[in-house]
């Protein structure tokens, strides 16, 4: 290690008693605890402070200097120690030493914590459907320092977008939304490329604009037709080139909806997923039709979408990073508005899916 | 029940109707997510699809006599049924709001609207949550964002409260971060965002600090509802102060942010002797936390290198404009229905709660309180 050795600014050191100290992080709420001979742990950790070598805290507490270096390599690995110094070691570090920091928890070495960063800038993210929940979603990942990001929808704005849709302006009712949101992405950073595509998702617009282009994840925003059929579509572009790809969840007719994460070979894909619901409903089409109804237009409302799509960031920010597995593959959840919880319902990966099962046509190996 | 003839009926846009061999209906209501079958006829399927939005009782009567035969006591009838079962609502005759608000809001007046009887009440929850004068007491990741969430909800009257500049590294957690506000005090630079959203919010800013020995209860006094986020010199003292003159008041208060909780805490909604209050928090927290004493922290300043993500200051943000948003417009009756603080976990994207009761020997809302 080229710098002294620091605690990470998000952990608080605590003598729980008998000689065992936690380590409470506080970004994460995760907790380490170690279990010490003598206090001299503890004065050492308390006085971490980035002004001594390894040998001479060594030499202080009358360690060899070996032995303080193994602990020092051990909270390094669990994330304790500051593994973001030396920090010019990382691209925009002041700009964006809040989410370093944060990442910081669970990184296990300075190496590994400049890893997740670089991974997490050179991403290209795919928001499709700039409504309630993708307009907040493509902010906030641009504000987490996400730089290359391809917007999809074919919308303009309108008045009545205003109340639940980040990011537009009264003087931009009219435009087209991905002109007025990539300006608003810019003015969080001049540095980032946006493509923006001002068409409809549909079978073959992600094929069409971004053929095999490098993609690192898609989210799915859009709801037109129906956000079953928006999902298979995304899932049908991501599936073969192993993309993986989130559900966004907060829709128009399903606004508690809490969507799941695919990662393609690995989880439920959206298809494992359609046939549990269909098997669910167990509606039979030749039976029931929907009563159409006229001029029906569906309640929402901002914070509800927002929440949703806080949700869905941070889900992305775990893909692209690798910091840590992702919560919500296999299971989509549910927001109650009226008692503020939130549950999860499980779904399994079908052995029989003909998307993503060793039968199926997605199947990787 | 009375159906006048003048009266328009919908049916609810939150309700999904299917109907099975021509003979039953399933309604499925979206925002409960419950549903409901029934047996119906075939001219109960007629008038369904007649009711629009637009044609008054009157217009639809005829037609279900000329078309079907169906006298007007049955389809006043099953109109009276239909609105029974939540399935349909009436139409208000006149909008409360004017027009380029009924439009603006619209989608929301709509959501709001399912709580209550009729679309009427949706329009005058609106004018409430219009009518409320809100201080936001701090405008950094969290309050900021509480600030622009409510001011695209439809608050009209907001105050904002805050002594800083917008700085370089607020791109990561301030969604009103703007590169060219950079050195511009925060206030203004939310205030301006605000204008672009919505020009008829009037906006007051104040641009200071607060300190021991300011008085800020006449600008409690002057608001319906204030929001906490202050961190400085810590968010424990500035809500204990706040939350004091709040409950002093009798004002609505909602703590949210502060530096280190501001990450997984979903904060907390203050109804002054209805829900705890900001001392009982600190009362519950001495006894829960008694024997967890972190160490002093090596590193000077660490609260400036503390970790911060957008995504997370989003959540916290977006549930406590729910809460207000909920509270403002009464579409739940939230002296029942309160939440204590939560915590979000990022890993496992759960949710849980504090079991924070009031406190009877809190000195600032309990029985022998003296204010």
């Amino acid at each position: 290690m080229s710098t002294n050795p620091k605690l990470s600014p998000s952990v608080s050191v605590v003598p729980l008693g008998n000689g065992i100290i936690e380590f409470f992080m506080t970004n994460t709420r995760r907790q380490v605890r170690l279990k010490t001979q003598d206090d001299a742990i503890l004065k050492i950790v308390n006085g971490l402070d980035g002004s001594k070598t390894a040998e001479e805290i060594a030499h202080a507490q009358g360690y060899t200097p070996s032995s303080v270096k193994s602990l020092l390599a051990y909270l390094s690995q669990h994330g304790i120690l500051d593994n973001a110094e030396p920090k010019e070691d990382f691209e925009s570090y002041d700009d964006f030493r809040r989410v370093i920091s944060f990442l910081q928890d669970y990184s296990t070495s300075h190496e590994h914590l400049i890893q997740m960063w670089k991974r997490l800038r050179d991403s290209r993210v795919v928001v499709v459907g700039l409504g309630g929940v993708g307009s907040w979603v493509a902010c906030t990942l641009i504000q987490t320092g996400v730089r290359h990001i391809v917007l999809m929808d074919p919308d303009t704005v309108d008045l009545s977008n205003l109340h639940r849709q980040f990011g537009y302006r009264k003087i931009d009712l009219g435009r087209p939304k991905v002109d007025a949101l990539s300006e608003r992405l810019r003015l969080y950073r001049g540095d980032l490329d946006v493509t923006s595509i001002c068409r409809p998702l549909d079978e073959h617009a992600l094929e069409d604009a971004l053929g095999d282009e490098r993609i690192d994840l898609v989210v799915n925003c859009a709801d037109k037709p129906t956000v079953d059929q928006t999902s298979t579509w995304v899932g049908e572009f991501c599936m073969p080139r192993g993309i993986p790809h989130i559900v966004g969840g907060g829709y128009n007719l399903h606004l508690s909806l809490i969507g799941q994460t695919v990662i393609p070979g690995k989880t439920a894909c959206v298809r494992c997923f359609e046939k549990q619901l269909e098997v669910d409903n167990q509606i039979d089409g030749t039976r029931v039709k929907k009563l159409q109804v006229a001029n029906r237009k569906v309640g929402s409302i901002g914070p509800l979408c927002a929440l949703n799509a806080s949700m869905v960031s941070m889900e992305a920010i775990k893909v692209l990073t690798g910091c840590t597995e992702p919560a919500n593959v296999n299971r989509r959840g549910e927001f109650d508005i009226t008692t503020m919880d939130v549950s999860y319902r499980r779904f399994d990966k079908l052995p029989d899916c003909e998307w993503c099962g060793p039968h199926g046509k997605y199947y990787s190996g | 029940m009375n159906v006048s003839d003048s009266a328009v009926f919908k049916i609810k846009d939150s309700v999904d109707l299917f109907l099975t061999d021509d003979e039953y209906v399933t309604a499925y209501y979206m925002n409960s997510r419950k549903r409901r079958e029934f047996h119906v006829s075939l001219d109960t399927v007629r008038l369904l699809e007649s009711i629009d939005g637009h044609s008054s009782v009157g217009d639809i009567k005829s037609l279900m006599l000329e078309a079907n035969s169906v006298s007007p006591e049955s389809t006043e009838r099953t109109l009276e049924s239909l609105q029974a079962l939540k399935i349909i609502t009436e139409v208000p005759r006149e909008d409360v709001l004017s027009p380029s608000d009924s439009e603006r809001f619209s989608r929301q007046i709509n959501y709001l609207a399912e709580f209550f009887e009729n679309e009427a009440e949706g329009q005058r929850a609106q004018n409430r949550i219009a009518s409320t004068r809100i201080a936001i007491l701090g405008c950094g990741a969290v309050g900021g964002n509480i600030a622009l969430e409510l001011a695209m909800a439809g608050v009209r009257r907001l105050v904002l409260f805050d002594y800083d500049t917008v700085s370089e590294s607020d791109v990561s957690r301030h969604l009103f971060f703007r590169s060219g506000d950079v050195g511009m005090s925060k206030v203004d630079s939310l205030a301006e965002q605000v204008h672009e959203i919505d020009p008829k919010v009037h906006v007051e800013t104040i641009q200071a600090a607060l300190r021991p020995q300011d008085d800020i209860e006449s600008l409690i006094e002057s608001c319906d509802f204030i929001v906490n986020t202050m961190d400085e010199p810590y968010i424990g003292y500035t809500s204990a102060k706040i939350s004091r003159a709040c409950v002093k008041h009798n004002k609505p208060h909602y703590i949210a942010g502060g530096f280190d909780a501001h990450l997984a805490s979903t904060g907390e909604l203050i109804l002054p002797h209805i829900t705890p209050c900001a001392e009982c928090y600190a009362r519950y927290f001495k006894k829960s936390l008694k024997g967890w004493k972190p160490s002093h922290h090596p590193v000077e300043d660490r609260s400036l290198e503390i970790g911060g993500l957008s995504p997370m200051s989003l959540f916290s943000s977006s549930f406590a404009a729910l809460e207000i948003l909920k509270f403002l417009s009464g579409i739940v009756d939230m002296e029942k229905s309160y939440k204590p603080r939560g915590e979000w976990l990022f890993d496992g994207m759960t949710l849980s709660y504090l079991d924070v009761k009031r406190d009877p020997q809190c000195p600032v809302c309990g029985e022998r309180a003296v204010l």
